[in-house]
């Protein structure tokens, strides 16, 4: 934090200061919602590929697979699926967003503000297509 | 009075590390990878829950399908070693606290992508 | 851990209610944040009604209407009341902006008037920025040249050159966007943040700057600039017009470049 004595020359008391409102009272902008969903669909993709990770293990080790296989199709194993390929598809929109951003395109406001409106729809979109491929 | 220089330090001018560009780089190049491999993976192994182990293994059996399972999890570990990293020194504090833990992520993600790259590879193996 | 919530008594607690004239034509509410660092008390949201049709048209005319005739005791900064100073920020229905290039009539209802966010606050609407100005001061902004100048002329530029500055050299460091940037208000001891930025591109991108390769050393930090994830209330903030969050992404991408 800052240094808030006072200047020399002047009461030795320091002067009472607080903190002004900030999360409490800001208006985020719609792009600030899709940066702050990057970053928990990101964390959640942290647990995702650890659970990745140990279905490959069930899968080389050849034991357990119809107890995960049970798991997964269970009703709220469909649930958790569903939900992680939405947190998924999310991230890989937004993250090509961030990605073209990277690269200096779609600085524009308009551009920023469709791309950040498009990013739930696509990952809905992805979702959807994934859902109708596996019939 | 301090000038605008002088007074108690801000933070900002501490040496810079001059290693965050290839965080940021590193960051990149993996979600490119990622754009593709994702993608190509969820309708590949979408519904892999419905599958028998041996149908599953034979898939992930074939080269170019285990090179490709292989590169996502290098990659993906990667990634989420980065993207968290960038998340813990953002919000952990003291920065003593913060550096621990991102060499904790660190440790985690290479035991994740050993044990991930292990399991592709013995699959492979145990197709011979 | 950063702190998300205010300190305790730093939360707001209702405050005087200053009823409209009579006769009001055209009332309207203005909530407005006041803190007195001399009595013991929490900071307070007093509400003040205005009659619209005698006051000017800005939130800034608001603002010098209640000092001079409901509250002399209120505190802001202002000087040029058109948008050059930068003294009038604040943060008006929960985004930053200036007071004076602000009509009221662009808000539909009540206004609420705090100071700048995540700033230590002196009185009322005044926060203290020094740190801001240190962090200015960190990216050298000023002209660093190598060469000795041409004996008999100024250091000359193309046009084409110079139109490279535009969008990066009217900032008048009001630092709208610094505190409506969240990785400032979480990291703001170390996150240079995106007005100290922009003027570092501004710097970097100028034809007769010499020292553009030092520049970009000193911003090759995990902190200084990579704090910034584009999440962009910077450009949708600044009442200028102007976008550091591109010119942060044009550091990011020179810096890139320079490595591969
Ligand atoms: S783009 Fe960067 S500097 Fe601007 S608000 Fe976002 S994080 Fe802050
Ligand atoms: S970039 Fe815009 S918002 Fe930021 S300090 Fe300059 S004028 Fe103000
Ligand atoms: S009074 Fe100068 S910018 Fe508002």
């Amino acid at each position: 934090m800052n240094d808030h004595s006072p200047p020399e020359g002047m009461s030795a008391q320091s002067p009472r200061r607080v903190l002004s409102p900030h999360l409490q009272v800001y208006r985020l902008p719609l792009n600030a919602w899709i940066s702050l969903l990057h970053r928990i669909t990101g964390l959640l993709w942290c647990l995702g590929l650890l659970g990745a990770t140990g279905l490959l293990w069930v899968v080389a080790a050849g034991q357990g697979w119809p107890a995960a296989q049970a798991a997964l199709g269970s009703p709220w194993g469909r649930v958790a699926s569903i939900l992680a390929i939405y947190a998924l598809w999310f991230h890989w929109a937004s993250g090509l967003r961030h990605l073209l951003f990277d690269f200096g395109f779609g600085f524009a406001a308009p551009v920023v503000r469709v791309g950040a409106w498009a990013v739930p729809w696509v990952a809905l979109l992805g979702t959807g297509l994934l859902w109708s491929w596996m019939g | 009075m301090d000038g605008v220089n002088g007074g108690e330090d801000v933070g900002a001018r501490l040496a810079p590390s001059r290693a965050a560009v290839s965080h940021w780089l590193g960051q990149r190049l993996s979600a490119a990878l990622l754009l593709v491999l994702v993608p190509w993976l969820m309708f590949s192994l979408g519904s892999a829950g419905g599958m028998e182990l041996d149908d599953l293994r034979q898939w992930i059996g074939r080269p170019s399908h285990a090179l490709g399972l292989a590169l996502f999890f290098l990659a993906a570990w990667y990634h989420a070693a980065l993207g968290l990293e960038v998340v813990v020194q953002d919000y952990v504090r003291p920065e003593s606290l913060s550096a621990v833990l991102v060499l904790g992520v660190r440790l985690a993600a290479v035991v994740g992508a050993v044990a991930a790259v292990g399991a592709v590879i013995w699959i492979v193996a145990g197709m011979q | 851990m950063v702190q998300f919530r205010l300190p305790r008594e730093a939360r707001p607690v209702t405050g005087r209610e200053h009823a409209a004239p009579e006769r009001a034509a055209r009332p309207r509410r203005f909530v407005v944040y006041r803190f007195d660092p001399d009595t013991g008390g929490p900071p307070r949201l007093d509400t003040f009604v205005l009659d619209l049709d005698d006051c000017g048209p800005m939130v800034l005319d608001a603002l010098l209407k209640i000092k001079n005739e409901m509250d002399a005791t209120l505190s802001f900064r202002r000087s040029c009341r058109e948008g050059i100073c930068g003294s009038c920020a604040m943060n008006i229905n929960g985004r930053n902006t200036l007071a004076c290039t602000r009509r009221i009539d662009a808000y539909p209802g009540e206004i609420r008037v705090l100071p700048l966010p995540h700033r230590p606050v002196i009185r009322d609407l005044i926060t203290d920025l020094s740190q801001f100005y240190r962090q200015y001061a960190v990216v050298e902004p000023w002209l660093q040249e190598r060469t000795p100048p041409p004996p008999d002329r100024e250091r000359l530029q193309r046009p084409a050159d110079r139109a490279r500055l535009v969008g990066l050299e009217e900032c008048i460091l009001c630092a709208c966007c610094s505190t409506s940037c969240p990785s400032y208000w979480w990291n703001e001891a170390r996150f240079l943040g995106p007005a100290a930025l922009l003027a570092a591109y501004r710097w970097i991108e100028d034809s007769r700057d010499e020292a553009t390769a030092q520049r970009l050393d000193a911003l090759d930090d995990a902190y200084r600039l990579y704090r910034c994830h584009t999440i962009m209330n910077c450009t949708e903030a600044c009442p200028k017009g102007l976008d550091p969050a591109r010119a942060i992404a044009g550091v990011k991408r020179l810096l890139a470049l320079r490595k591969l």
